[in-house]
């Protein structure tokens, strides 16, 4: 009990350990935000992806697992929103009706070193409307 | 020396205090600033790529799709509480199943989605 007494010392250390917690929580939030956006910039080109491939590889309703992967990749190739990616994987699936489409793309964080991945499915059905 | 200087009890409290009081409000600036770009990275990212999925879902004919996709960014712009700058659409001929491809910017941050016209 006898240090909250003391008069001596300085308030420096403390300072510098909130200043470091300050920085850190900034750059780890920041690097969150930066994650969630491009999560919306990798599921936006998957979404695009599948309905692309999809709509091109259906015969009577049901996708072909070639043409839909052909497809897909002539999407990601051209198409300039997934030209901005850095796609590290893509799986590509015709499993019944349903296409789906895996991409993982790598993500550089902003204020940090180091890079993440991010992945995201996306799937497409055709319906019969009576 | 370090320790001594730790525990020393020199100088004045009110001036070490203004010092240190700076140093610890002085990131705040910068730290609001990279929060505004990244909300405005989140929001272009966000309308972009539902902008685009409502446009593409909703026209039936290619040519009504500047003021379609002026429709659909109205409410998400909205939802966001966020101004778009400025955005543009491109689609080349804008033919059936041609890939159109919509950036939209609000402030320094701009977003980027493409995606393709029906083929039927």
């Amino acid at each position: 009990m006898q240090h909250f007494h003391q008069d001596d010392g300085t308030i420096a250390p403390l300072v510098a350990a909130y200043l470091a917690l300050l920085v850190s929580v900034t750059l780890l939030s920041s690097n969150v935000v930066a994650a969630m956006a491009f999560a919306h910039r990798v599921q936006g080109v998957a979404d695009a992806a599948v309905v692309y491939g999809h709509d091109r590889a259906l015969t009577a309703g049901i996708p072909s697992q070639a043409p839909l992967r052909s497809a897909v990749e002539v999407f990601l190739q051209s198409a300039p929103s997934a030209k901005r990616l850095d796609i590290v994987a893509l799986n590509v699936d015709a499993n019944g009706p349903k296409s789906v489409v895996e991409l993982c793309a790598q993500l550089q964080y902003p204020l940090t070193l180091g890079a993440g991945v991010v992945c995201k499915q996306a799937s497409a059905q055709s319906f019969l409307l009576n | 020396m370090l320790r001594q200087r730790l525990k020393g009890s020199s100088g004045s409290t009110p001036l070490e205090l203004v010092v240190w009081l700076t140093l610890l409000l002085l990131p705040i600036g910068p730290m609001l600033a990279i929060y505004e770009q990244l909300s405005n990275q989140l929001a272009a990212e966000s309308i972009a790529r539902h902008g685009l999925r409502g446009t593409v879902l909703s026209v039936s004919d290619p040519s009504q799709l500047p003021s379609e996709v002026k429709r659909q960014l109205a409410p998400l712009e909205a939802s966001w509480g966020k101004r778009i700058s400025r955005y543009t659409l491109s689609c080349g001929n804008c033919a059936r199943g041609n890939i159109i491809t919509l950036k939209v910017v609000i402030g320094n941050a701009e977003a980027v989605q493409s995606a393709a016209l029906s083929p039927r």
